[in-house]
């Protein structure tokens, strides 16, 4: 399916950097949310995950980074067992904070950037100048710099979004995993934002794995589109995706395709 | 300054004083975790383990910190087994070691009026010895708190992402709630089981009230702390959480005034 493309940035789109293998999951004594999961993600990818409501896809991302732990099969991380994994720097990850996000929380923009390099930093070693500086690069990709001193919770969502972005970009991630990252924010920011995360894509080479229900922005944005209804139920190009959808019902009654083709 | 003449007193107020500096600096994490309830907990605990010492003359400060460290651990695993809600498992612990201890009070009515004075607090009973053991319970806080900062500060932030950067979170909470009970405990003789969590809590919300970022935060907050317990007189507790809830509604109150007219 994946033809050997070393495109402008020099990555190699044939290296499979997470593999998973018959994976399932379930909570105590119910059924399982996913069945029997394969999927490679190759180097350079930027692939969106839909489905309907409760279909397991941020399951799915949840089990990847780690935050779950899934009772069959296995998966590979840079060729490494899961359970054996300790490059935590390697991997980024913007979850659906601004729904959830306590706005009184005392920290500056900045603060919250610098988190993003305790992966890089051994239990109980100090932050140092190099953090700073890399913190700065960050905000600066992200266009947040003149607001390193705000308070996080001062910002619109939106900007919120562009922190957590350079939250994990400061690690220098080679995969981001994003899980609803535009709930909530104005027309016009997620349009940035979609900009920006083509930037991460296309000139830096970030791998990108993003979870949305909007299923229409992310067909004109990403590669791939991969379908999780409990288990994987495609995989393939958003023309491809389009095209089926229209003639099958997918996802039931509730999901409808309304497709706008790129301006460009 | 002829109170300095007694020695009780100079005592009181050295204790009382590190203990000031210590317990904002947990309480700031708990209260962001929206974990205060727990201090209380841990306090009630910890009265029990009061209460066992007395019933079988050990020192109480050191049964009220083991029973209050075996405890918050016990609360720590139960509240990840997601078996029980957070809070029911401390009020589990609550109404236990409270029954605990009327139960043992019942069963020797001879140390009443000692238990009392851990119940409210009192500078007249820090003894010589108890301020070593608060001195270095504080000291041992301290190192760990800034050994384990940035773990701490992003597993209270967000603690999933704290997770996938490969913070063990798990072992972050343990480690804060065991801080948490030493911190409880050494603050015990000082302010008593019924207030501890007043002086954990209050010097942290009121400072939060200023929003500034999270060192200015804990600046403040210790300050708060500071000043409340420097009016720590020959009257005990009850004196430090008033003048703090008086410090928190001033502030409050204030920032308020200050919205309106901006």
């Amino acid at each position: 399916m994946h033809k050997s493309i070393i495109n402008s940035t020099g990555v190699d789109h044939t290296k499979n950097i997470i593999e998973i293998e018959n994976v399932s999951f379930g909570y105590d004594n119910q059924e399982d949310v996913l069945t029997n999961i394969n999927l490679q993600i190759h180097k350079g990818d930027y692939i969106g995950f839909v489905g309907p409501n409760g279909s397991g896809k941020t399951t799915l991302i949840k089990i990847i980074i780690g935050l779950l732990k899934f009772k069959e099969g296995s998966i590979k991380i840079f060729g490494k067992d899961l359970d054996n994994f300790k490059e935590w720097h390697r991997l980024g990850y913007v979850s659906q904070r601004i729904n959830e996000f306590d706005k009184n929380f005392p920290v500056t923009v900045a603060e919250v950037v610098l988190m993003g390099r305790y992966s890089n930093r051994k239990f109980g070693q100090r932050i140092t100048e190099e953090d700073k500086i890399l913190t700065r690069e960050a905000l600066e990709k992200v266009g947040m710099w003149d607001y390193q001193e705000r308070l996080i919770g001062d910002l619109s969502g939106g900007q919120m979004q562009r922190v957590f972005i350079a939250r994990a970009l400061v690690s220098d991630p080679e995969i981001i995993f994003l899980d609803e990252p535009t709930t909530g924010i104005d027309e016009r920011s997620q349009k940035e934002f979609y900009e920006l995360l083509q930037k991460l894509n296309k000139e830096m080479g970030i791998t990108l794995i993003i979870v949305s229900h909007d299923i229409e922005k992310l067909t004109q944005e990403v590669m791939h589109i991969v379908c999780i209804n409990r288990s994987l139920t495609c995989h393939t190009t958003p023309e491809e995706f389009i095209r089926e959808s229209q003639s099958t019902n997918m996802f039931g009654q509730d999901v409808k395709i309304i497709t706008h083709h790129k301006h460009n | 300054m002829e109170i300095f003449e007694y020695d009780f007193i100079l005592r009181g107020i050295v204790a009382g004083l590190i203990i000031g500096v210590v317990v904002p600096l947990i309480g700031i994490f708990l209260v962001l975790k929206r974990y205060s309830l727990i201090a209380d907990t841990l306090a009630h605990v910890s009265l029990a383990g009061v209460a066992l010492g007395l019933f079988f003359g050990l020192n109480p400060i050191v049964t009220a910190l083991g029973s209050s460290v075996v405890a918050s651990v016990a609360i720590e695993k139960l509240r990840n087994t997601k078996k029980i809600y957070g809070e029911s498992a401390l009020a589990l612990f609550l109404s236990g070691s409270l029954a605990l201890a009327v139960v043992i009070l019942s069963l020797a009515r001879g140390f009443n009026a000692n238990l009392f004075s851990y119940l409210f607090g009192s500078i007249v009973t820090v003894g010589i010895k108890d301020v070593y053991l608060i001195l270095i319970l504080a000291v041992i806080t301290a190192v760990v708190l800034f050994i384990f900062f940035k773990e701490l500060l992003y597993t209270t932030f967000d603690e999933d992402s704290a997770k996938v950067s490969g913070i063990q979170t798990e072992k972050i909470n343990i480690i804060l709630i065991v801080l948490t009970s030493l911190a409880v405990s050494l603050a015990i003789p000082i302010v008593g089981v019924l207030l501890i969590s007043a002086l954990i809590v209050i010097p942290v919300i009121t400072a939060l009230q200023l929003k500034k970022d999270f060192f200015r935060t804990i600046l403040w907050a210790e300050f708060f702390s500071l000043f409340s317990i420097m009016n720590l007189n020959l009257s005990t507790s009850g004196t430090i959480v008033l003048v703090m809830l008086a410090i928190f509604m001033l502030v409050f109150l204030f920032k308020k005034y200050m919205s309106h007219t901006s």
